[in-house]
C-alpha cells in the first residue's frame, strides 16, 4: 500500500515560489479520506499540469523519470526564465508518502511515513551548447518515527523500486494523451496528428510489464529460472558422483540441449526486439514520405490519399487476420469433429443403448464390491476383515470378473460420451453456417484488401515518376525496411520451430508417448548409487519447481481471466449508452508470456485499436489500470493528466465515476473543459482542490488564447505557475480568468473566494 | 508480508495439494517454506551476492529434501 500525502516543488520549470509568497516553492496536500479520495488539480492547457506530473516522476525516479530532450538541447528542469547569468539554481522536489509497512522484508502491517527529498543544481556551463549543465542529483529518504525520531534510510531507490517500479511509471503516473500506450495504435479521431502508432509488439510489452509485475508473475518467473539453474547444478553434481556411464552420457545430452535452448531463446528475444524497432522505423518513414510528397508541387491530394489508403490497409489486414484466426478456431471446434464422425458415433450409440437400458453397462457392481472390501463389511453384515476366508473368496471373485467388469465400465463411458456428442449436434447446420459466414466475410475482406493494394500500387507508380531526391531516398529506405521485416519473420518462424523441437527433446511429448531426456536422466540417476541426501534434495527441488510453475500457470490463467472480466465490466460501465455500444466485449489474449488487450464488436469480430475513438480508448486504458490494480489488490495512487479529454456526455461521466469509485487514491489533473458535466461528481468525491494558473497567460505576455481564458490579474513577473486552492466553483485574485467575469455565461455560478 | 507475497502464498497453498503427492503435511509445509524463501531472495536479488543466492536456493532444496528423507518417501 502506498499513499501520497504531500509534495513540495521548488524551482522545477514553472513551479518556483508561488509568486513570492513562499520562499520554499509550492506545496500540494493530497486527499487521503477514503470517503473523498479524489484530489483535483485544475488547470488550463499549458498551465503546468504535465510539469506537475513530471515533477512527481523526477521526485521518485530522478533523471530517468523526465524527458531527455535533444543532444544539443537537453530538457531543462530549472525555472523557465532562468539564465546562466543568474548563477547556479537548486531544484528540489520533496514527497511525503506512507506505506502499511509491507515493503517486502517487513512482516508487520504498521503504517510508516517517509519523506523523499531529491535535489539537483543547474549551473552555467560555457562548454555546452545550451550554456548550462546539471550537477549530480542527491536524494534522501527519511522515515518518520512515531515519537519524532526520524531516521535517514540508506535504501531509497530500493524502496521506490519496490513500491512504484520504474517500468510501471506510466501505470501510476498516466499522461492521458499518451495513455493509449496501453491499448496501442493511433486513435481514429487523431489520425491527423503527427504521432507514431505504437506497434502491437510495443503495446503488448507495456501491458505485459504491468500484468507480470503487479500479479507477481515476473518474480515467479525469475525464481523459476534461477531454480532451474540450481537443479541443473545439482543434477550435474549427482551425475558426476554416480560413476555410471549411462548417467554421464545422458547428462551430457541434457546439458547440450539446454545450452542450445538458451541460445535459441536469446536469438528469439533479439529478433522480436529487432522486428519491433523495424516496425516503428517503417511507420516513421512512411509518415515522412507522405509529408515530403505533400510538399512537392501539386501532390498534396496524392499524399493524403496514400495516407488514407495505408490506414485502410492496416484495418483490412487486421480484419483479415482476425477472420483467419476465427476460421482456425472453428476448425478446431468439437462440433466439426462430431459432424464428420456422425455415422460412427451413431452406430456406437445404437449398439450400446440396449445394453445400457438393461443395466448391463457400466459395471457399477464391481466398484460397489470393492468399496465393501475397503470398508471390510459385507452387504450381509459379515465382516470382510483381512485374512478372513470370506474376504479371500470375495477377492478371488473380484479378480476373476475384473477384466469383464472393467470392459463393461469402459463401454458405459463410451455410451455416455456418444450420447453427449450426439446431443451436441442439435443444430447440425450450426457449424457450416458459421463457417460459411466467416468464409464469405473473409472473401469480401480479401477483395477489399486487393482493391486497396491495387490503388496503392497505382499511387506508388505515380510517385515513382516524381523526381525528388529526398523522396526517392525515403522510398528506398521504406522498401529496405519492408524487406528486413519479411526476412525477420522468416527467421522468427525458424527459431520458434527449433525451440519447440528442443523442448520436446528435453521434456518429451505426452501426446506422442515420447519420453524426454530429462525423464530418462532422472530414471538413470535413481538407479545409480548416489549420495541420498543430494538425491532427496534434488527431488524436493523438482517438487518446488513444479509448485512454482503451477503457481505461475494458476495466476496467469485465473487472474488474467478475472482481469478480463473486470475490465469488461468497468469498460461497459464507462461507455454505457454511448455511441460505442457496439464495442461489446473486452478480452485479454495471452501470447506465451505476453498479453494483449482485444476488443470485440457485437458480432464477435475483433475491432482494431486504431479504429476506436479517443474517448473509448481512454476508457479502455483506465479500465485496464483500475482493473489490474483491483485484481492485484494493489493499493496505490493513480495520478492522471487529462483523464477525460476527448470524452463528453455519458461517456465522460462514466469514465470519471468508475475510475474514481475504484481507485484508492485518484489524483486528477483536469482542464476546465473536462470538469464540465462532472461537477456533481467532483463535489461528491473530491477531498482536495487546487487550481494552477500560468502567469504567462496574462495579457501582458501577449498570450491571447483566442481572446478568452486569459488570466485577469497577473501576480508574478516571472514565467511561473501559481497555485491556489480554488475549486471549480470558486475564483480568487490569482486564478480569475476572463471567462470568469459575471457577464459571461458559465455552467456553474462562481463565487469569489476570500 | 506484502500484498503480492500474500497473494502468492495463497496461490502456492492452493496448488501444492494437487502436486505434492505425499501424505506428509510436514513435507508440503517444507515445500511452501522453500518456495516463499526463494521468492523473497529473488525480490532482494540486487542486494545479495548472486553466488550466495544460489547457495541459499540449494540449501532450501536440501532442507526440504531432509524432510522427505525423514519420511522414507521416494520417487
Amino acid at each position: 500500500m502506498l499513499r501520497l500525502h504531500s509534495v513540495r516543488i521548488q524551482n522545477f520549470v514553472c513551479f518556483v515560489d508561488n509568486g513570492g509568497t513562499s520562499a520554499s516553492g509550492v506545496s500540494f496536500t493530497f486527499a487521503v479520506d477514503p470517503a473523498r479520495p479524489l484530489t483535483v488539480i485544475r488547470a488550463q492547457n499549458e498551465s503546468g499540469k504535465t510539469t506537475f506530473l513530471r515533477a512527481l516522476r523526477w521526485g521518485f525516479y530522478g533523471e530517468k523519470g523526465i524527458p531527455k530532450g535533444e543532444p544539443d538541447k537537453p530538457w531543462g528542469l530549472q525555472p523557465r526564465d532562468w539564465k546562466p547569468n543568474d548563477g547556479p539554481v537548486e531544484t528540489t522536489v520533496s514527497i511525503t508518502f506512507s506505506t502499511d509497512g509491507m515493503t517486502g522484508r517487513s512482516e508487520a502491517p504498521v503504517e510508516r511515513r517517509y519523506t523523499l527529498v531529491r535535489k539537483v543544481t543547474t549551473s552555467p556551463d560555457g562548454r555546452t551548447l545550451s550554456g548550462w549543465s546539471r550537477g549530480p542529483e542527491s536524494r534522501e529518504l527519511t522515515r518518520h518515527g512515531d515519537a519524532g525520531d526520524d531516521q535517514v534510510m540508506g535504501d531509497a531507490d530500493e524502496l521506490i523500486a519496490f513500491l512504484l517500479p520504474f517500468r510501471l511509471r506510466d501505470f501510476y503516473f498516466t499522461d492521458g494523451d499518451k495513455a493509449m500506450d496501453y491499448v496501442g495504435g493511433k486513435a481514429a479521431d487523431r489520425a491527423d496528428e503527427d504521432t507514431v502508432m505504437l506497434s502491437v509488439t510495443q503495446q503488448r510489452e507495456q501491458v505485459s510489464d504491468a500484468v507480470n509485475d503487479l500479479l507477481g508473475l515476473d518474480m515467479l518467473l525469475r525464481a523459476t529460472e534461477r531454480l532451474e539453474k540450481v537443479i541443473r547444478k545439482l543434477e550435474k553434481e549427482i551425475s558426476a558422483e554416480s560413476g555410471s556411464e549411462l548417467v554421464k552420457r545422458l547428462q551430457e545430452e541434457v546439458d547440450q540441449a539446454v545450452d542450445e535452448l538458451e541460445k535459441k531463446q536469446g536469438e528469439l528475444k533479439k529478433l522480436r526486439s529487432s522486428r519491433a524497432g523495424l516496425e516503428t522505423d517503417l511507420q516513421k518513414t512512411e509518415a515522412e514520405i507522405n509529408k515530403t510528397l505533400a510538399g512537392i508541387g501539386n501532390h498534396a491530394a496524392l499524399a493524403a490519399e496514400r495516407e488514407q489508403l495505408q490506414r485502410a490497409r492496416k484495418l483490412a489486414d487486421d480484419e483479415q487476420l482476425q477472420l483467419t484466426k476465427a476460421l482456425g478456431e472453428l476448425l478446431g471446434d468439437t462440433s466439426l469433429a462430431v459432424a464428420l464422425a456422425f455415422p460412427a458415433i451413431k452406430a456406437v450409440f445404437d449398439t450400446l443403448k440396449p445394453k445400457f437400458d438393461k443395466g448391463e453397462i457400466p459395471a457399477y457392481y464391481l466398484e460397489y464390491v470393492r468399496r465393501l472390501l475397503r470398508d471390510e463389511q459385507c452387504v450381509c453384515g459379515s465382516p470382510l476383515s483381512h485374512g478372513s476366508a470370506l474376504r479371500a473368496r470375495v477377492e478371488t471373485r473380484v479378480g476373476e470378473s475384473a477384466a469383464v467388469a472393467d470392459r463393461d465400465t469402459h463401454l458405459g463411458y463410451v455410451y455416455q460420451d456418444s450420447q453427449r456428442l450426439l446431443s451436441s449436434l442439435e443444430r447440425p447446420a450450426g457449424w457450416s453456417h458459421r463457417a460459411d459466414d466467416l468464409v464469405r466475410k473473409r472473401r469480401q475482406s480479401q477483395k477489399h484488401t486487393e482493391h486497396i493494394a491495387k490503388r496503392l500500387d497505382e499511387i506508388e507508380s505515380q510517385i515513382g515518376g516524381v523526381k525528388d531526391d529526398a523522396l526517392e531516398g525515403l522510398r528506398k529506405h521504406s522498401a529496405d525496411l519492408q524487406r528486413y521485416i519479411a526476412q525477420t519473420d522468416v527467421k522468427l518462424t525458424g527459431v520458434k520451430g527449433e525451440i519447440e523441437h528442443l523442448r520436446i527433446r528435453l521434456d518429451g511429448d505426452q501426446s506422442q508417448g515420447m519420453e524426454g531426456l530429462r525423464k530418462r536422466l532422472q530414471a538413470a540417476q535413481h538407479k545409480a548409487t548416489i549420495d541420498k541426501s543430494k538425491q532427496y534434495g534434488l527431488q524436493a527441488a523438482r517438487d518446488i519447481l513444479s509448485v512454482m510453475r503451477a503457481s505461475y500457470d494458476h495466476i496467469a490463467s485465473r487472474d488474467i481471466t478475472r482481469l478480463a472480466l473486470m475490465m469488461d465490466e468497468l469498460f461497459g460501465e464507462m461507455i454505457v449508452a454511448s455511441a460505442d455500444r457496439n464495442l461489446a466485449r473486452v478480452e485479454i489474449i495471452k501470447h506465451n508470456r505476453e498479453y494483449e488487450i482485444l476488443i470485440r464488436d457485437a458480432n464477435g469480430q475483433a475491432v482494431p485499436m486504431s479504429a476506436i475513438n479517443g474517448a473509448a480508448r481512454r476508457a479502455l486504458t483506465m479500465a485496464f489500470v483500475v482493473g489490474l490494480s483491483r485484481v492485484a489488490e494493489t493499493d496505490a495512487p493513480n495520478v492522471v493528466d487529462t483523464p477525460l479529454g476527448m470524452s463528453a456526455g455519458v461517456v465522460r461521466r462514466g469514465l470519471f465515476g468508475v475510475t474514481v469509485k475504484h481507485s484508492s487514491q485518484p489524483i486528477f489533473l483536469l482542464t476546465r473543459d473536462e470538469i464540465h458535466n462532472v461537477e456533481d461528481l467532483l463535489l461528491q468525491y473530491a477531498g482536495q482542490y487546487y487550481t494552477l494558473t500560468g502567469e504567462w497567460h496574462a495579457p501582458e505576455w501577449g498570450h491571447s488564447h483566442n481572446g478568452t481564458q486569459q488570466v485577469l490579474n497577473r501576480k508574478s513577473p516571472r514565467r511561473e505557475t501559481l497555485v491556489c486552492d480554488c475549486s471549480h466553483e470558486e475564483y480568487c485574485g490569482v486564478c480569475r480568468r476572463l471567462e470568469d467575469l459575471d457577464t459571461l455565461p458559465k455552467p456553474t455560478p462562481l463565487r469569489m473566494k476570500i | 508480508m506484502s500484498t503480492k507475497d500474500d497473494r502468492l502464498t495463497r496461490t502456492i497453498r492452493e496448488v501444492i495439494p494437487s502436486l505434492i503427492d505425499v501424505k506428509s503435511p510436514e513435507y508440503r509445509l517444507a515445500i511452501e517454506r522453500s518456495v516463499r524463501q526463494m521468492l523473497r531472495l529473488t525480490r532482494h536479488h540486487h542486494e545479495v551476492n548472486q553466488t550466495d543466492i544460489n547457495k541459499q536456493f540449494i540449501s532450501a532444496c536440501l532442507s526440504a529434501g531432509e524432510v522427505l528423507s525423514g519420511m522414507g518417501e521416494d520417487e
